[in-house]
């Protein structure tokens, strides 16, 4: 019966419910909508439209006016139809959005934006803003290259740029994007990065080389597809290697440098960082009260040694020039007073000497070996009469003997040269100082000051160059001195034993051995010493090229520079195969570092950044979602408050007026009673309308909330139309008299809802609705 | 004909109304009188269902309304006219809205509705506040649009709970004459639950009377309030012997 009495009404309701559900998710769009639009203005104020702009470029508030001058002018001269948009001032710097034609999208401009916008008065900074981009940070320096041209070749890349350590990837289109990072993520995760840690103390002196001898046994024993120090970036940043070989240089010239040491006089006191002046090729004696003169010796006392005397080196002229081991203190460039004696050594000088020596043992070498062998076949004649010739023949051996040890004094000095290593390190130098060279040129543009370094580098340079070539001959001299060392060493040998033979007077012996000495001196005679002759004179004439004065103030710019550029060697970093475990290379990081004091770890090369402007976008998303499903609650809400609690009130009104509620007594009790009385017809309608209006609102309003599951919202529907019926007649109550009157007026459900509650109750659509067919107006 | 046979009503524990049976011919007026809360407004109710009756029959004109499905239900109401104690009126309509509402559900055409409305409170002596809303009418004039909203449909039984018992004593007179004279000049069979022993002595064919959801006493006016047999009929006689005294002290003077 109940039912039946329904019916009617149904229509009414059905009809409401999709009115409602339109209304409401119109209204829930709408409010969701407008939410965002208004995010999205403020967004789109502060950083611009997704892609629209290409740059950000940042003013100081102050200089905001010259600044947006300069800035329009760089864009007509630089960026011809660039566009530029004002955007907000936040903290105190001005933003102005530049967006760039297509033909300025590139490698070349991006990387040089910073130069491009350098002349902007109170520019602060550049942000690449340009969409859809990658942004790949972490990648070592040493590996930026490579990385940039295995993300160029990625299909639907449009270019890739550095900046800073980061590498920005613009993309063709925004489609792609998915692909595009999976493959971003693939060529990261190709190669991993070793890195080696050492602890303080332990730092390689140079780690350049260090790097460079690992990656050498990391190729020889796992045979890797790539094994790269990215710890500096060798293409790009010279300086870590011109560094690497400036300390190289700076420690052969230390080791060639003349050293004096100054013995302090009675009472006189001396101290580290001194100068002191000691004569040289002067006319005047150094004397007290004089000007330090160009060509006199000056020495800067370098180390106080524990004997009480002080080591110096020569800073000005050069040891071969000194005349005289007095040594007088200088004030500036005033000669003070006496100082004490010195006495000094020079490497450079001991392997001159040594050079002449061998020079002039190898010149003689020709006439000495043919000498040898007249004595020896003279010897051989005249055997028989050895008593007058024995004198004769000893002589020439003693003779033979001096030959040997000065030669071998040579040839040590010259074997403990590393001619190789030190040619490779002039070479890469040479190049570097080019480049330095051409930067300096630049810099003398604005600071004429450079002039002077960039005159001594330069000289600096052709020296080394000249000793380069000088040391290649050095090379073969090498070899063959050692090969003349060795023929007379044995000759001597030989000699010494031919004398002790012909002490011995055994005749026939001597004989032999006289022809086996003979034997030797011809093979001596054709040895080439026209050749090693040549070549240590050339040694001889180049070696002093580089005086004492010009060494030390190469040592000192070496120094500047060396100071002002510092290698990382608390860490080198190793760009190595993914797949190679780390387990295998430990080992031969191990041996070629020498101790196993150090950390070694692996890690990922490069990671790509979130995207926070698309993140921003996809965040407002989300917010229009949310704000689309709280309204939805709202609306929901609303809805049930405004145009159900009518028929919930009429409904529970119906329910008493036939049923008492017991008095019920115990939680047992109450709680059944409150569990039956979910299926209360006004709780029942309030439930399902509830779900029904939230489920569709939800649906239709695209809302979204996170941790809400789409099978939760009829449920939160429901609980919120349990939640209005429960209290549906403090909202809308119905006049039971009102609802007797109808019902004894033989009025149908339907009739008294359209005439009774609906018009008594609260105004919202079904009041609405209800007006079109209401009889009484 | 009108019958009630074995009709009962239990609210929780409470036994409202306890197996009673009545009859009522045409045109008879019966007053159903009783302490208060002894079920009669709950009987009264059940004929029309406007409280649906645990057991029992209902007999109108032969039909068993309690049988009747919603259609047969609502027709048959509309034969049945209900005066309330509270008047009932819809607030939001006008005095002849409410006597018309009847007549415009049973899809009488407006304009003969309203002509037949206007007469209905013409006769209740209200032609005058046709248009009034019921908050700005007395008592007696609410309860007047009510009698006419009820007599408007010309219902063969009229069913009165209590019409007078919310009015002002002042107001009581007016309504107890409109009662008084349908009761005398209509066809129309009424069932009357009232307090006013006035009316009852004047006009009622019959009296019942209730105690405890049980009809104790049944019979004409004489004879329950000359020898009633119930404590309930002992009650009303002593009430009507104090009334009389008080009335001739009052005419003496
Ligand atoms: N809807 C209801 N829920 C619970 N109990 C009810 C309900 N209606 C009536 N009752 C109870 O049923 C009994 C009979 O009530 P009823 O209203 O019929 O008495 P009454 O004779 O009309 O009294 P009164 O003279 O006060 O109007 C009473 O005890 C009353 O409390
Ligand atoms: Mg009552």
């Amino acid at each position: 019966m109940r039912g039946r009495k329904m019916k009617f009404f149904k229509r009414d309701i059905i009809l409401l419910l999709l009115v409602s559900i339109l209304l409401g998710a119109a209204f829930a769009k709408a409010v969701s909508y407008g939410a965002n639009f208004y995010f999205k203005e403020k967004l789109v104020s502060l950083v611009g439209d997704y892609g629209e702009y290409d740059l950000i470029v940042q003013i100081r508030e102050d200089n905001k006016a010259d600044g947006q001058m300069q800035l329009e002018k760089i864009i007509n001269e630089s960026l011809a139809g660039a566009k530029y948009k004002e955007g907000p001032v936040i903290t105190q710097k001005a933003n102005f959005f530049v967006a760039l034609p297509s033909e300025y999208k590139n490698k070349a401009v991006y990387e040089n934006l910073e130069r491009i916008f350098s002349s902007i008065p109170g520019g602060v900074g550049i942000s690449i803003v340009t969409e859809p981009k990658l942004n790949i940070r972490g990648v070592p320096s040493g590996a930026v290259e490579m990385i940039i041209d295995q993300l160029q070749a990625i299909p639907g890349v449009d270019f890739v740029y550095r900046s800073g350590s980061s590498i920005g990837v613009v993309l063709a289109g925004a489609e792609k994007i998915a692909t595009i990072t999976a493959q971003v993520e693939a060529i990261l995760s190709a190669n991993k990065m070793v890195e080696v840690s050492f602890p303080a103390g332990l730092e390689p002196e140079n780690p350049v080389l260090l790097a460079e001898n690992i990656v050498t046994a990391l190729y020889k024993n796992l045979q890797p597809k790539i094994a790269k120090y990215v710890s500096v970036d060798s293409s790009n940043d010279d300086i870590a290697h011109l560094t690497s070989t400036m300390q190289e240089l700076r420690k052969f010239l230390k080791a060639y440098q003349t050293k004096v040491f100054v013995t302090p006089g009675k009472n006189v006191q001396l101290a580290k960082g001194n100068t002191v002046v000691l004569q040289g090729e002067g006319e005047k004696k150094v004397e007290v009260g004089d000007v330090l003169q160009r060509n006199n010796i000056a020495v800067s006392l370098t180390e106080a040694n524990a004997n009480g005397s002080y080591t110096g080196v020569i800073t000005q002229g050069d040891g071969s020039n000194l005349k005289s081991n007095l040594v007088y203190l200088l004030d500036k460039d005033k000669v003070t007073a006496y100082a004490g004696t010195a006495t000094w050594q020079s490497p450079r000088d001991e392997l001159l000497y040594a050079l002449s020596q061998t020079e002039k043992i190898t010149k003689e070498l020709p006439s000495f070996a043919k000498e040898s062998n007249t004595v020896s076949k003279l010897a051989l004649d005249t055997l028989q009469s050895y008593n007058e010739n024995e004198t004769n023949v000893q002589r020439t051996l003693s003779n033979m003997d001096d030959a040997v040890i000065s030669i071998n004094s040579a040839t040590e000095k010259l074997e403990a040269v590393d001619v190789q290593a030190i040619q490779d390190r002039i070479d890469s130098s040479s190049k570097t100082m080019t480049k330095l060279l051409g930067t300096l040129r630049l810099v003398r543009l604005i600071n004429p000051d450079v002039s002077l370094a960039m005159g001594t580098l330069k000289e600096t340079q052709e020296k080394m160059n000249a000793f380069g070539e000088l040391l290649n001959g050095l090379n073969s001299v090498n070899e063959q001195a050692i090969a003349t060392k060795n023929i007379l060493a044995t000759m001597a040998d030989n000699g010494n034993r031919l004398n002790s033979s012909l002490q011995a007077f055994n005749q026939g012996k001597t004989k032999g051995n006289l022809i086996d000495a003979n034997k030797r001196l011809t093979q001596l005679a054709n040895t080439d010493f026209t050749n090693v002759s040549e070549a240590l004179q050339t040694l001889q004439v180049s070696a002093p090229k580089l005086n004492d004065e010009e060494m030390n103030s190469s040592i000192t710019l070496m120094d500047k520079m060396i100071n002002g550029q510092v290698i990382p060697n608390k860490r080198l970093q190793i760009m190595i195969d993914h797949s190679i475990w780390l387990e295998n290379i430990k080992p031969i990081i191990y041996g070629a570092v020498g101790h196993q004091n150090i950390g070694i770890f692996d890690s990922n090369i490069g990671v790509i950044e979130p995207n926070v402007y698309l993140q921003a976008y996809q965040v407002l998303n989300e917010v229009q979602a949310v704000l689309a499903g709280l309204t939805a609650f709202v609306v929901t809400l609303a809805l049930l408050a405004f145009d159900h609690t009518a028929v919930m009130s009429a409904l529970r009104n119906q329910r008493l007026s036939n049923r008492v509620q017991k008095q019920q007594k115990g939680m047992i009790q109450v709680s059944k009673q409150l569990i039956k009385s979910i299926a209360y017809r006004e709780n029942v309608y309030g439930m399902v309308v509830g779900a029904i209006l939230l489920s569709f609102i939800f649906y239709f309003s695209g809302a979204g909330i996170p941790y809400v599951s789409w099978y939760l919202v009829p449920i939160i529907g429901m609980l919120f139309g349990l939640l209005i019926a429960l209290i549906t007649e403090k909202i809308t109550p119905v006049s039971v008299e009102e609802i007797f009157a109808g019902k004894s007026l033989g009025m149908s459900f339907t009739e008294i809802m359209r005439e009774i509650v609906i018009p008594n109750g609260r105004p919202g659509i079904l009041e609405r609705l209800n007006r079109q067919k209401l009889k009484f107006k | 004909m009108f019958a009630i046979s074995n009709l009962s009503k239990h609210f929780g524990g409470v036994q409202a109304v306890d197996h009673i049976n009545l009859t009522a011919k045409q045109g008879e007026t019966v007053v159903l009188m009783g302490p208060s809360g002894c079920g009669k407004s709950t009987t009264i109710r059940m004929i029309n269902r406007l409280i649906e009756p645990d057991e029992g029959s209902i007999f109108f004109d032969s039909i068993d309304v309690t049988t009747l499905n919603v259609t047969e239900l609502l027709a048959m109401r509309k034969r049945i006219g209900f005066v309330f104690q509270h008047f009932n009126l819809i607030a939001r309509l006008s005095a002849i809205e409410n006597v018309m509402l009847g007549l415009v559900m049973g899809n009488v055409p407006r304009e003969v509705a309203y002509e037949k409305a206007k007469i209905a409170l013409i006769k209740v002596g209200l032609e005058k506040e046709l248009q009034k809303k019921p908050n700005v009418l007395s008592g007696g004039q609410q309860q007047r649009v009510a009698i006419a909203r009820a007599l408007v449909l010309e219902p063969e039984l009229i069913l009165w709970d209590e019409p007078t018992a919310s009015l002002d004593p002042m107001l009581v007179r007016e309504v107890l004459l409109i009662m008084e004279e349908l009761a005398k000049y209509r066809a129309s069979t009424m069932l009357v639950v009232t307090h006013e022993l006035s009316f009852a002595l004047n006009v009622a064919d019959k009296i019942i009377l209730m105690d405890k959801g049980k009809i104790v006493e049944t019979g004409a006016t004489q004879d329950i309030f000359l020898n009633p047999t119930s404590n309930v009929g002992q009650n009303y006689k002593a009430l009507i012997e104090y009334q009389m005294n008080a009335s001739k002290l009052v005419l003496v003077k």
